[in-house]
């Protein structure tokens, strides 16, 4: 299905985002939204220059967390309310990348490569950490359980990829390829996933060793989203593919794949599974159109 | 977003300008002489030592009409004079060739033979003036050693920062149309596909690989990658060499028989190393600290002002020579244009900086010229 968009999608990492109902991308440095039930589009205001929009569970909650020139953003995404920012605390942070959430933490990525632990609390949330290992820019940063336990994997723009704890504790650096960019990152329960602009996915343990490596697209690989409900990861490249997975499990250690489907002209941008598993939404850059599909 | 997108917004965006402007000329029959004495001003102005030292400097992207300003300065560097609807439209087939390559490249590394392309065709149209020649010979060895030292990631920023630039951009090229690189919607065609990018860790899809804890393969499988039948050998050309270099983006494909093009200039010879190429993102941003907001205003600051003696007018660039076939009229114009007071106001400080600028050195034309002109044009 193709739903028509009022604002076209740019052309970023993971530019795309799903709660409530809503799918959010960012088209340039503003906020868009698309209900999935009423096919409206909307975009909420915000002022200030968006770097980042991602829907994040925090606190048992649905919250939409935005990275602005001047701060963290917190806004409730059904009433489409901003309801608190948390500034940055360093120069260099308006070109943040990277954003996820665990429990009732926050995890903001910089240009300069710290990364800002952010404690939500009710209506309010305060810097409590600044993390220093990576050297680079943060690409991406993505939350998830491994192994049964809460992390959180962050990548830099040298190709480096650390896991860390919900405290923000490094557990360990990932053996990633020399040379490749890190774009996008997905947690399973066996494995840290990782894409590259090579356009190979590789599967980490949480051990930091390489299981697996993928040849799955020829261009760079933009975003990639994995769902749990039904194991299966999501892929979408500039190759114009967008690509399902099944990721390996404790029982079935393979890598299998599900479906490929090619839309014509289309650097792909953003990809979102529902929460069901039963759709998968993606977005190209500079095109009109969202597009819907069975998963 | 990239503080290093600068360069190549203006560089292949000129050369975008040079290649119409030359074929352009050509078609209003310009004298050879004049039409020559016109790319030399304005390719002499768009790579003059100081400006492309400027324009190399970690900074923000300039918006669009901070871009177009450049560019109206540019144009009107030399004694050529376009109207404001010529200027429009040679805007538009500007922005609409780069949005072309910068799309099609098929990693973003491919941006590098793309602006080279560029550089080594405009020094090819500016030959006839070698204190020219040597200026864009100077440019070109200025973004060479800029490309050397930026990574992969750093590139597909660039073009992930000049992409939002274009974003929005379908305006209808005639020529583009009829060599099938854009839909009659105004989409661009993207081909599929295509050779393997010459770096290491690219491979064509189709592969699993399942590892041990001692990194060592412990299985391959296979997987039936949707276009496999599109994707072509490795690239083999050395991005740096003209006489080898893959890509075709960035070539000039506003000229009628380009067999005829003289060779561009020797490969430079600095070598390719993207393993060893470090990011720079975080330490340019270190460097330009502070800076950003004076940065801004350098680049306008070296382009003069616009010469005044001597200049001849083109009332429409785009009429009049009957062949439709090369650099077209835009069949459908969708642009969403400031008024001059909105453009005044968001950019004062340029405005400023040019109300004050001195006017140029000038060299003296032919006082026949316009009249010449005003008989191409009529």
């Amino acid at each position: 299905m193709e739903i028509p968009l009022k604002a076209s999608p740019s052309l970023s990492y993971q530019n795309l985002s799903y709660g409530d109902g809503k799918f959010v991308y960012l088209h340039n440095t503003e906020v868009h939204l698309l209900n999935v039930v009423t096919k409206e589009t909307s975009s909420i205001l915000v002022k200030d220059k968006t770097f980042q929009a991602k829907v994040c569970n925090l606190n048992g909650g649905t919250v939409l967390v935005l990275t602005t020139q001047s701060g963290t953003q917190f806004w409730d995404l059904g009433k489409e309310k901003h309801m608190f920012t948390v500034g940055h605390d360093e120069e260099g942070s308006f070109l943040s990348r990277g954003l996820a959430a665990s429990g009732s933490a926050v995890f903001v990525g910089h240009a300069l490569g710290t990364i800002s632990m952010l404690e939500v609390k009710g209506d309010n949330g305060s810097i409590v950490k600044t993390l220093g290992e990576h050297k680079d820019a943060i690409t991406d940063i993505a939350s998830g359980i491994l192994g049964g336990q809460p992390i959180i994997a962050s990548a830099d723009m040298a190709g480096a990829i650390i896991i860390r704890d919900q405290q923000g504790t490094a557990i360990a650096k990932l053996a990633s390829p020399a040379g490749d960019t890190v774009t996008s990152l997905a947690i399973t329960p066996c494995h840290v996933v990782a894409a590259f602009g090579s356009g190979k996915i590789c599967l980490y343990t949480s051990n930091g060793k390489k299981a697996v490596e993928i040849c799955a697209h020829s261009r760079w690989i933009n975003s990639i989203d994995y769902c749990a409900s039904t194991n299966v990861l999501a892929s979408v490249s500039e190759d114009m593919l967008l690509q399902f997975w099944k990721m390996p499990t404790n029982s079935d250690p393979k890598v299998g794949m599900k479906g490929s489907k090619m839309l014509k002209d289309c650097l792909l941008t953003g990809v979102k599974f529902l929460d069901d598993g039963s759709k998968v939404g993606c977005i190209a850059y500079d095109t009109d159109k969202f597009f819907l599909y069975d998963a | 977003m990239s503080l290093l997108s600068m360069p190549f917004l203006v560089t292949n965006l000129g050369g975008e300008m040079i290649f119409i402007l030359e074929q352009r000329l050509h078609a209003q029959n310009i004298p050879k002489e004049k039409s020559n004495k016109v790319l030399q001003d304005v390719s002499r102005a768009m790579f003059s030592q100081k400006f492309v030292t400027e324009l190399i400097k970690p900074q923000e992207i300039y918006s669009q009409s901070a871009t177009r300003e450049i560019f109206d300065r540019l144009a009107h560097s030399s004694i050529m004079r376009l109207s404001e609807s010529s200027m429009d439209k040679l805007y538009d087939l500007m922005t609409m060739g780069f949005k072309y390559q910068l799309v099609s490249c098929t990693h973003p590394r491919e941006l590098v033979e793309v602006t080279l392309n560029h550089l080594d065709s405009i020094r090819a149209s500016v030959e006839s003036s070698p204190p020219t020649a040597e200026l864009i010979d100077s440019a070109i060895a200025q973004i060479v050693k800029l490309c050397q030292e930026i990574s992969n990631t750093e590139f597909a920023l660039i073009r992930q920062t000049l992409a939002k630039n274009f974003q929005g951009k379908h305006i209808k090229v005639s020529l583009f149309l009829q060599d099938g690189i854009q839909s009659p919607d105004g989409t661009i065609v993207l081909t599929p596909g295509g050779p393997i990018m010459n770096e290491p860790t690219v491979e064509a899809p189709g592969t699993i690989r399942y590892f041990d804890d001692g990194g060592a393969v412990t299985e391959t499988a296979t997987f039936s990658y949707q276009l496999a039948d599109c994707i072509g050998p490795r690239k083999t050309g050395d991005p740096y060499d003209p006489a080898t270099r893959d890509s075709k983006l960035g070539k000039n494909i506003y000229t009628v028989d380009r067999a005829k093009k003289k060779v561009a200039p020797k490969a430079a010879k600095a070598p390719v190393s993207t393993a060893a190429a470090s990011t720079t993102s975080a330490q340019k941003m270190k460097e330009m600290k502070g800076v950003a907001v004076s940065e801004l205003n350098g680049l306008r600051e070296l382009l003069g002002a616009p010469v005044q003696d001597n200049a001849f007018k083109i009332g429409n660039l785009f009429g009049g020579d009957g062949d439709d076939g090369a650099a077209g009229e835009a069949r459908d114009i969708v642009i969403s244009k400031m008024t001059r007071d909105e453009m005044m106001a968001t950019n004062k400080a340029l405005v400023d900086v040019m109300n004050s600028m001195d006017i140029g050195d000038t060299d003296s034309g032919d006082k026949d010229l316009l009249g010449l002109m005003d008989d191409a044009i009529a």
